[in-house]
């Protein structure tokens, strides 16, 4: 199991993935904002996604696991 | 007749000058970069219509106990409007990710660099002291400082200054890709930082306290900007003052904005802003914020020799202050070398300690020189 934390604190913008989605490393998986600016996170590897722990509106920091892929 | 005469020459349009309409031509450019181009509007719709509304002959917005006169003489010159836009920075400034990473401090003392060097080029270019300083400054990418040091200094360059610096901050974006990326391999921008460490907030309260015990002693003159920056640092980080930190970064924030751009503006007349020294200020202003990111870069990569931990080199571009868009150019940079690389928060460290740097040197050269 892989986990893909949030890299900084900010807020989820979008979710890009859903549970069951096949992703490959550097798909775009959660869109984040932090100071004013978009960030994206990028699946670290290819893998199917097992977890979504955030929606759109939640606020994460670093110890937040976005998701996780098997 | 005579009285015909008379009546004529107090109406505006009989003492009209060429100049006068330069001028406004030169504040619809901002205008128009602001409005149309949204190139930092907050600072130039102000200042623009300071400039034109400056250059309208028999107003007597600028003579003594004019409007414009009182918003310069009271707000600018003396030093009151720039510590205040401090205080409203420090209210909205994170200093988790320089406590972090200590080091970061270095490379926003690095970016300096460009201010030193702008400064013997201004020299060199025949500029006097004092205002190759306040050219120099540009470097720092910090308006308010380098409005406050031009008040001290060259309050005749403040015009030329202050639209130099806010000019080149819009352009960071422009500025630094290209140096950052001569001063550093793909494999160097590519490099993933280790996660910062939290922060505990009595860490975060210690800091502002700090930070202006040991800056106050060893560069006195720079007291008005770091003492305000620190103070609405410790209303936001102490938590108990929630209503004193909204004021600082909202409402006081917004409103000595419109004062400092109209009394900025006011200041560029034709006589004093259509001169050759204007043209100087702009070149060595870019040459300024050059120098500034790569002296940022240079010493990061410098400083990766002799530390275990070792710092992605661009995040010393980000010691040009301009917060937090030099940082966001950083990030964007670092991800485009490698998507897993986040450095917006690495970038943030040397993007603050880059503002208390440019107020350290902008106190410096007031004590040096005058």
């Amino acid at each position: 199991m892989v986990q893909v934390n949030a890299p900084m604190v900010g807020k989820v913008l979008s979710v890009e993935v859903k549970v069951g989605d096949q992703v490959k490393k550097n798909d775009v998986v959660v869109t984040l904002e932090a100071m004013k600016m978009q960030i994206k996170v990028y699946a670290p590897s290819d893998g199917e996604v097992a977890e979504v722990n955030v929606s759109a509106g939640d606020v994460v920091n670093t110890e937040t696991v976005l998701v996780a892929l098997k | 007749m005579n009285q015909l005469i008379e009546i004529f020459s107090g109406v505006g349009i009989t003492q009209l000058t060429a100049g006068n309409i330069a001028m406004w031509l030169i504040a619809f450019v901002l205008f128009y970069l602001a409005i149309k181009k949204g190139v930092e509007p907050l600072l130039l719709v102000p200042i623009g219509f300071g400039i034109f509304a400056a250059n309208f002959p028999l107003t007597g917005l600028l003579e003594e106990g004019g409007l414009f006169y009182i918003f310069y003489h009271y707000g600018i010159e003396n030093e009151l409007i720039p510590p205040l836009i401090f205080l409203g920075l420090g209210a909205m400034t994170d200093f988790g990710p320089v406590i972090a990473n200590p080091k970061t401090l270095l490379l926003g003392a690095a970016a300096q660099l460009g201010v030193y060097v702008a400064f013997f080029g201004a020299l060199l270019m025949g500029f006097t002291i004092s205002e190759a300083a306040c050219i120099g400054i540009i470097g720092g990418a910090d308006g308010p400082t380098s409005i406050f040091l031009s008040a001290n200094l060259a309050p005749h360059m403040m015009g030329s200054v202050a639209v130099a610096a806010y000019s080149y901050m819009a352009l960071v974006p422009i500025i630094i890709p290209p140096i950052a990326k001569l001063l550093t391999t793909k494999q160097e921008r590519a490099m993933v930082m280790t996660q910062m460490r939290m922060v505990s907030k009595t860490e975060k309260i210690v800091f502002p306290l700090l930070t202006s015990i040991v800056i106050m002693l060893l560069v006195p003159k720079s007291a008005p900007l770091i003492a305000m920056f620190m103070l609405g640092n410790l209303f936001m980080e102490s938590g108990v003052v929630e209503r004193l930190t909204n004021v600082s970064r909202d409402a006081l924030m917004n409103i000595v904005t419109i004062l400092l751009g109209v009394g900025v503006g006011s200041t560029m007349t034709a006589e004093t802003f259509l001169t050759w020294k204007t043209i100087g200020v702009f070149i060595m202003g870019v040459v300024a914020f050059a120098f500034a990111t790569a002296g940022g870069v240079l010493i990061a990569k410098l400083m990766n020799l002799f530390t275990k931990n070792k710092v992605n080199p661009l995040i010393g571009a980000a010691g040009v202050s301009a917060v937090p868009m030099a940082a966001r150019v950083v990030h964007n940079l670092g991800a485009e070398a490698n998507p897993q690389n986040y450095l917006l928060m690495h970038a943030m460290g040397p993007n603050v300690a880059g503002v208390i740097g440019t107020a350290v040197a902008a106190g410096a050269f007031i004590s040096a020189i005058l």
